[in-house]
This record gives structure tokens, C-alpha cells and sequence, in this order.
């Protein structure tokens, strides 16, 4: 398989008033193209910094130390903040927790949009436009026109996680980070949501890098899982391994978790 | 919308009619009467004439009398005659509405070009060395009498340095001027008066600004923007300052019936021939014509101020609609 995105000793501090915290301590992972790779572990072990980190779009008192990020080969770390932004939303896009949060409350759907395809595509307005209501299409939104003029607090969150996948895959990019994309969605939306990924993955093959704490997500999706635990990669391998002979005891309560829900 | 304003509109009667009544009450309340404040000590002025003064002003009529005739003719826009000069009153409000009004746009606008851009700037560098500079100076500011500052100004760029006019609103020879010499003339009389006026809201503006900023950076949807690749300048600018700025909206509505006050300040500082220094006059003189003319004017702009910055609000944030 061809090799993506390869993260080789990636370091990201917090500095607080008194201390600093190793959120991210030394994360090592690869992901091939068209291959879906989960990144699990209990809230507060260091996903979604992992994340953020990988593009540089970390919060204000957050560092990185030290690490590589390549993409295809190119340490994307080392680039200037203009050449990152090149890359940001073209050829590494993100999907977040809370699309209604996550979307900004004073613009309209439409204009997140289309304001996405100018930047990176360079296209006239009307043109962006045309194309924004396709994606809507294509996210299985039924009236395009009316969500293309609606703002995020008008519609249901399910409704903007489809928005926010539409935006995210505008530009097509080679690599969709999804940050506990259905978390905050109901379990049948969360299924719906889950389909249309796997759906448009095939259609326009990307990679994806899917962050979550539930296993029964990964279990369906991913064809290898990395296990994080306080800012360290503790297990990483192929699902079935994963599943059938867990070694590091956080990932047998990630584990035992699911299965517990399941009998409940 | 037009619903809205209108029931707005209609709801600002009651309160106009409170206002009047207490200001009429309090004017009438202080010591002081119009007919004996020149006259009294005037040897030419003989007790007939005061009477008919007194006459002619129904100020020998009962206070809810003369209450309810002020009312019958102000609902007419018609606010009587100054005792000072005779005058109408809205001519001597007309005649002085354009320097303060003009005064007031000016500032205001200039606030909102420096502050807006600086409180934007500390925000996003916030502890750094920017930030620090304007925080020191805006509390500066804010800590510093308007009128001690004026007469610092005053006596360092036109006495010392002789670069500005020290007051009025044109030169002696204006008349004589050509148009483009008279715009020039002018705005050089502004300048400092301006800049005076502005101060303070400038060090308020910009804290705010600071404030909320910082609030809006830290959102989500602010991931989002930087995660689409978007410059730090449209991050700030479009994504974060839309949000950030229904705060300011609530300031231009608050700051409306404080600009008015302040003009009674600068105005007289500077010698500016505007409703400020009118209302001061009118004060002094206890033209009560005049004084209500101006509470009434007062009022009315603080209603309209609130009107228009609730409006502005559902312009600037989707989320907000009337009913």
C-alpha cells in the first residue's frame, strides 16, 4: 500500500500557569491512501491535539515540541503558515464533534461553502455556488435551496454534520481527520452519518483518520486501530487483533466497554 | 421588522411623556426664575414690564397648567418662543444641530476606525507587547478628566506649537472664503474637538473590542475556519469579528445620549456654537422653553439610539429575530 500520512515522534505541550502538560507525548502513526485507521481512547488521552496537531491549528497555549508530520513524503511542520493553509481544508480536511457549534452561527450554509471552494479552487462566486449545492446533493440533503440560504442554528445537528461533510469534502481532499464526527448526534443519526461516510470514502476515495472512544465504531470501519492512553500510543494493529487479543489494559476497558453497552 | 419598529416606536410615547413630566418638574423645582434673574437687579426694568414678562409666559399659571400647555403645543412640534432672545426655539436648535450632530459623526466614525482595528489587534496578540501598550493607555485615558486633557491639547498644539486653531468653528474672515477654503477652514477647527470628543470611547471601544475578541477566537467555529485553510486575516476579520461585535453594537446604542452630554463639555471648552453650549446657555439663563426643547431632543435621540442598535443586533447575528 502506498503511504499518506506518516507521524514520526509527534510532541505537543500545554503550558498552564504553574505546569505544563505532555498532552501529546511522542505519537507515532501511518496511514496508507484509501485506508481507514481509528484512533481510539478514553477523553483526555491526547486524540484530538493528535489532531489538531497535524495541520498546526492547536490552541493559543498549546506547542509542539518536537515531531514530523509527512504527507507523502514532506514534512508538512516545516512549512511556512501560508504553504500550511495551502494545505489546510485542500488536502487534509476535518470533521468535528458539534457541527452546530462547529459552524460558524453568523453566516449562512451556503456562504461556509462556497467560501471554502473560492479559496482553495479559485473560482467565481456563481460558479462556487453551483458547485456548494452539489455537495449538498450529494450529502443526501433534500432541499438544497433552502439549507443553502439557512444558518446552522436553523437546521438539526444531524442536518449540519451533513453540512460540515459537504464543506470538509469540497476541495477533495486526500486525507478527512474525523474527530468524533457522531458524538453528539442521536444513535440513528450517528448511522446515518457513519453510511454517508463510508459511502463517499468509496466514491472518492480518500483516507480517513477516525477518532472516537467507541469501539464498536471502530470495529466496523477501521481495518487497523491505534490505542491512545495519556499522550502515548499504547496498542496499535489490525482490528481483529485488536479485538480478539488486546494487550495494554486500557484497550481491554475500551474494549469490555462496547461489550457491556451491547448487553445492556 | 416593520412591525417590530413600529410597536417600538409607539412604545416610546409613555416613556417621552415620563421624561417631560420629571424634567419639567425638576427645571421648575430649581431656585432661580427667568422673570427675576436680569431683571431683578435692573433699574430699567420696571415691575410692569416683569408682569407682563410673567403674563406673557403664563409663569403666573399652576405648575400642571403650564405643564399641560407646553405638552399641547410640543405635540405640534412647536416648543414656544426663548425667553432670552424671543427666538423660535427650533430655529435656535435647527441653526445648532448641524456642528453638533456633524461633531458627534465624526467621532464617533473615528472611534470605530482606530479602536475597532486596535482592540482586534490586542486580542489576537493578547500579552504580548501591543496588547500591554494599549491596555496602560487605554486605562490612562479612561482615568483622564475630557476637559483637563482639552485645555493640555489646547495649550500644547495651539499655543506652544501653533499648529490648530484654539477655538470656534471658522475662522474671522470666513466669509470671504472660497467653498474649498471653507470645507479646509473648518475641518481645522475640528480637528482637535474630535479628537477631544473621541477619547474616551475610544479607550472603552477598544477594551471591549479586546474583550470580545478574545471571547470569539477561542469558539469553535474558529477551528473550523483555520482547519478550511483560511488566512489569519479572514480567520479574524470575517470569522471572529461578526460575533465579536454584538457588544459594540449595544455600545453605539448606549453611547448615543452620552455624546450629547459630552458636547455640553467640549462644546463649551472650545467654544463650538453647537446644542451642547446652547443647552449650557439655556441652563444658566433658566430658559425653560429651551431646556424642555433639549430634554426632549435628548430622549428622543437615546430612544432612537436603543431602537437602532436592537435593530443593528439582527443584522449583525442571524440567531436574533423580532417579532
Amino acid at each position: 500500500m502506498e503511504k499518506l500520512l506518516e507521524v514520526k515522534n509527534l510532541k505537543v505541550d500545554f503550558q498552564l500557569d504553574d505546569r505544563v502538560i505532555h498532552a501529546v507525548d511522542g505519537v507515532d502513526l501511518r496511514l496508507d491512501k484509501n485506508e481507514t485507521v481509528v484512533l481510539a481512547g478514553e477523553s483526555g488521552s491526547g486524540k484530538t491535539i493528535t489532531a489538531l496537531a497535524l495541520t498546526r491549528i492547536l490552541p493559543r497555549n498549546a506547542r509542539i515540541v518536537s515531531g514530523e508530520v509527512l504527507l507523502e513524503g514532506k514534512n508538512i511542520l516545516d512549512l511556512e503558515e501560508r504553504q500550511l493553509s495551502l494545505i489546510r481544508g485542500a488536502r487534509i480536511a476535518y470533521i468535528f464533534q458539534e457541527p452546530t457549534s462547529y459552524l460558524n452561527p453568523v453566516y449562512t450554509i451556503g456562504e461556509q461553502i462556497t467560501e471554502v471552494i473560492i479559496l482553495h479552487q479559485d473560482k467565481l462566486r456563481k460558479v462556487a455556488q453551483v458547485q456548494a449545492k452539489k455537495l449538498l446533493e450529494a450529502v443526501q440533503i433534500g432541499e438544497v435551496n433552502r439549507v443553502f440560504s439557512s444558518y446552522p442554528h436553523q437546521l438539526s445537528g444531524g442536518m449540519n454534520q451533513r453540512v460540515f461533510i459537504a464543506m470538509s469534502l469540497a476541495c477533495k481532499p486526500g486525507l478527512l481527520i474525523c474527530d468524533e464526527p457522531t458524538t453528539s448526534l442521536d444513535v440513528t443519526i450517528e448511522a446515518q452519518i457513519l453510511k454517508l461516510l463510508i459511502r463517499l470514502k468509496k466514491e472518492m476515495g480518500f483516507s480517513l483518520l477516525f477518532i472516537t472512544h467507541n469501539l464498536a465504531i471502530a470495529n466496523k470501519i477501521a481495518s487497523r486501530i491505534y490505542v491512545m492512553y495519556q499522550g502515548k500510543i499504547v496498542e496499535e494493529g489490525l482490528t481483529a487483533k485488536i479485538f480478539n487479543d488486546p494487550q495494554h489494559f486500557h484497550t481491554k476497558e475500551l474494549i469490555t466497554a462496547y461489550q457491556k453497552i451491547g448487553k445492556l | 421588522m416593520i412591525n417590530y419598529i413600529l410597536k417600538r416606536l409607539l412604545g416610546m410615547i409613555p416613556v417621552l411623556l415620563g421624561v417631560t413630566v420629571l424634567s419639567f418638574a425638576i427645571i421648575n423645582l430649581a431656585p432661580g426664575k427667568f422673570s427675576t434673574l436680569d431683571q431683578a437687579m435692573n433699574p430699567k426694568v420696571s415691575p410692569e414690564y416683569q408682569m407682563r414678562l410673567v403674563k406673557a409666559f403664563n409663569l403666573d399659571k399652576p405648575l400642571p397648567v403650564r405643564y399641560w400647555l407646553w405638552l399641547k403645543s410640543s405635540i405640534c412640534f412647536d416648543f414656544g418662543r426663548s425667553f432670552s432672545d424671543n427666538r423660535l426655539i427650533m430655529d435656535k436648535i435647527a441653526e445648532r444641530l448641524p456642528v453638533t450632530v456633524g461633531i458627534n459623526v465624526l467621532s464617533l466614525l473615528f472611534v470605530f476606525l482606530v479602536a475597532i482595528p486596535i482592540g482586534v489587534k490586542a486580542a489576537t496578540k493578547a500579552g504580548g507587547g501591543f496588547d500591554t501598550v494599549t491596555t496602560y493607555f487605554s486605562f490612562l485615558l479612561l482615568a483622564a478628566p475630557t476637559f483637563w486633557l482639552a485645555l493640555l491639547l489646547m495649550q500644547f498644539f495651539c499655543i506652544q506649537l501653533g499648529w490648530l486653531p484654539i477655538s470656534g468653528i471658522h475662522s474671522l474672515d470666513f466669509e470671504y472664503f472660497s467653498p474649498l477654503r471653507k470645507v479646509w477652514d473648518i475641518s481645522w477647527h475640528l480637528i482637535l474637538p474630535v479628537f477631544v470628543s473621541s477619547l474616551g470611547g475610544f479607550a472603552v471601544i477598544s477594551r471591549y473590542m479586546r474583550s470580545s475578541m478574545m471571547e470569539a477566537l477561542n469558539q469553535p467555529y474558529i477551528y473550523t475556519a483555520r482547519a478550511k485553510g483560511l488566512p489569519q486575516s479572514q480567520v479574524v476579520y470575517k470569522h471572529a469579528l461578526r460575533n465579536a461585535s454584538l457588544p459594540i453594537v449595544t455600545m453605539i446604542g448606549l453611547s448615543i445620549p452620552g455624546l450629547l452630554g459630552g458636547s455640553v463639555i467640549f462644546e463649551s471648552i472650545f467654544a463650538l456654537p453647537g446644542l451642547g453650549q446652547l443647552f449650557f446657555q439655556a441652563v444658566m439663563a433658566r430658559d425653560m422653553p429651551l431646556i424642555m426643547a433639549e430634554v426632549v431632543l435628548g430622549a428622543v435621540l437615546t430612544m432612537l439610539g436603543n431602537l437602532i442598535a436592537d435593530i443593528s443586533y439582527a443584522y449583525v447575528d442571524p440567531r436574533i429575530r423580532y417579532k
